[in-house]
């Protein structure tokens, strides 16, 4: 680091005690026993942690997250991968057409795409609406953007086209090509996609809530429908869920440094 | 039967014609040049015999065997790019001993024939490195070494030294030349460097506009070219108007006029020339060293001509001195207009 200056350290600090002071706030009312008038709180306890991984409804809803969120990576990459990969090997006159359309899942509000959603799902050949299933279709449309954009972005870093001449002349056939030259190149720029995509699939409430609501209760249908038993349940809740986060891109990381 | 055989080649994109009617037969061991400006279809013509573009028309035959169909990963072709295209994922070793793998070798056998390839490049000590470690000479080193590993019956040498600078590209001219004489290896070589292409190839096939416009030894085609195109590409000769060659070299009007910058002599050569042309009044516009050589532009009656003459000692050329030049008869070579 050249010329830090002390300013530079006090704005850094300053962002970072913004930035932290909500978590720890809600760390602390997560164990407190009651925390009412007074600057700290009134006693520490880990009751509202207990009851929180002690309720089969609030694991069920964990793992049903867990399960929409990874089906819908899962499909999105299964899906995406060889679709990006054929724009730009075989049709690159697409990539304009995809940069616009992977606009749209922002462009159109949650609320107005789930009433579209719903009447599209809910007769017709694919009658799915209110089940999980229509949440893995819908999650798997508002991750294209971040797949995309990443991917994009790894597939004009390497020099595509020869490395797969240069495979296929060593002996290799397309998929072999592929399989060995090219999609070891993009692990990096796919794993920081499935990071932010997961992170933020796992946070998501609009669609969830109208799309399937009670009927399939995901962690965020959970956390709102729980609001009422206590601050301290909710916090606890909150905690684990930062936790886990926290921990999943951790790990994602040290598995994407590794060569 | 020549081991390659072109027959008839012809290529476009869309509606634009890249080559037409390319024909060519090279020996077995040959070390052949496509020379020719950039856009003039020579990478083109060497991606199409390998199998990465497909051909609209001709043939294509190797030791006999007709390729013009078969897929690149059975062309039995080795290629160096100009991009060096290695794989960075992998480190030199892996890249080299891909082809081997992917042909299912038994792994002493890619060892040995990965050791001997690292060996023959010159590349010992950086087989575990990735390629982002390596230096660009290094690196196509390795693609080198990646391409003659799976022991290929044609190597396809694409541009691959245009991206280095002039000393390692002087160097690996020299290796990919020594390398290709002692396997005795078909190779085929395009650039644009009509430098290069004189050191290295056996024969240089000249192309322009998508055709083989010359095709011959290197001093052939640097001695006699066939027309102003080639005298301009492959050395800097001067192309003096027709009406110029009529006046002072007595030409019969019709004809232009080319002749090498080293075969003019300013001032009264030393030795006997029968039949000398000259003097012709000339200015010394400006003088350029480029080291052992002297290169001044000169004017004669309005008309440019550049002189080479050795750099010695005794050289007194300055900008804006008048002097006569003088030609040999034998090099005024008369050229289609």
């Amino acid at each position: 680091m050249q010329n830090t200056k002390p300013i530079h350290k006090i704005i850094v600090a300053v962002i970072i005690f913004i930035m932290v002071l909500p978590i720890v706030a809600t760390f602390l009312y997560s164990i407190a026993t009651k925390w009412g008038a007074t600057i700290l709180p009134d006693g520490l306890t880990l009751q509202w942690y207990i009851q929180l991984v002690t309720d089969p409804r609030f694991l069920a809803s964990f793992f049903r997250s867990l399960f929409v969120c990874t089906a819908a990576m899962l499909l999105s990459i299964v899906l995406m991968v060889p679709m990006i990969f054929m724009v730009f090997y075989t049709f690159p006159k697409l990539k304009k057409f995809f940069n616009f359309v992977v606009i749209l899942p922002f462009a159109v509000p949650p609320v107005v795409s789930s009433v579209g959603l719903i009447q599209l799902y809910s007769d017709g050949i694919l009658p799915i609406s209110g089940t999980f299933w229509i949440l893995i279709f819908t999650y798997f449309t508002m991750v294209i953007p971040f797949i995309y954009r990443s991917l994009a972005n790894s597939f004009t870093a390497i020099a595509l086209h020869d490395l797969m001449d240069a495979a296929r002349l060593l002996g290799a056939s397309t998929a072999q090509a592929f399989f060995l030259t090219v999609l070891p190149n993009l692990k990096k720029g796919l794993l920081s996609a499935v990071f932010i995509s997961f992170s933020i699939l796992f946070g998501e409430f609009v669609f969830a809530n109208i799309l399937v609501g009670t009927r399939y209760e995901t962690i965020q249908i959970y956390l709102f429908n729980t609001r009422q038993i206590s601050g301290h349940f909710t916090s606890a809740l909150v905690m684990f869920y930062f936790a886990f986060i926290f921990v999943f891109t951790f790990i994602a990381n040290r598995i994407g440094k590794r060569k | 039967m020549s081991f390659v055989v072109v027959q008839n080649l012809s290529k476009s994109f869309n509606d634009t014609k890249v080559f037409s009617n390319i024909n060519f037969t090279i020996e077995q061991g040959e070390f052949i040049t496509l020379l020719g400006p950039s856009g003039c279809g020579k990478s083109t013509l060497l991606r199409c015999i390998a199998g990465l573009n497909s051909v609209e028309d001709g043939h294509i035959m190797v030791a006999g065997e007709d390729i013009t169909n078969l897929p690149p990963q059975k062309r039995g072709i080795g290629m160096v790019f100009q991009s060096y295209a290695l794989f960075p994922n992998m480190t030199a070793y892996d890249n080299i001993a891909f082809g081997l793998k992917i042909k299912k070798t038994p792994q002493t056998e890619i060892d040995k024939a990965v050791r001997e390839a690292i060996d023959l490049v010159e590349l010992n000590g950086r087989e575990d490195h990735f390629i982002d470690e390596l230096s660009g000479g290094q690196r196509q080193r390795v693609a080198l070494a990646r391409a003659l590993v799976v022991r290929p019956r044609i190597l396809f040498l694409d541009e691959p030294l245009s991206a280095l600078d002039a000393k390692i590209r002087k160097r690996l001219r020299y290796l990919i030349r020594q390398i290709q004489k002692e396997l005795n290896l078909t190779t085929i070589f395009v650039t644009h460097d009509q430098e290069e292409a004189m050191v290295m190839s056996d024969r240089i096939f000249l192309m322009n506009k998508g055709a083989i416009i010359q095709s011959g030894a290197p001093a052939e085609i640097y001695e006699h070219p066939v027309d102003e195109f080639a005298a301009g590409f492959i050395g800097s000769y001067n192309i003096l108007p027709a009406d110029f060659a009529q006046k002072y070299f007595h030409f019969d009007g019709k004809y232009k006029c080319a002749v090498r910058p080293e075969s003019i002599y300013i001032g009264k050569p030393q030795e006997a020339v029968p039949g000398l042309v000259g003097p012709l009044p000339a200015t010394i516009k400006f003088v350029q060293l480029l080291g052992s050589v002297l290169r001044c532009t000169t004017e004669v009656a309005g008309t440019e001509i550049t002189v080479d003459s050795l750099n010695l000692q005794t050289s007194t050329l300055k900008d804006g001195q008048q002097v006569e030049l003088y030609f040999t008869p034998s090099e005024l070579q008369a050229l289609n207009s």
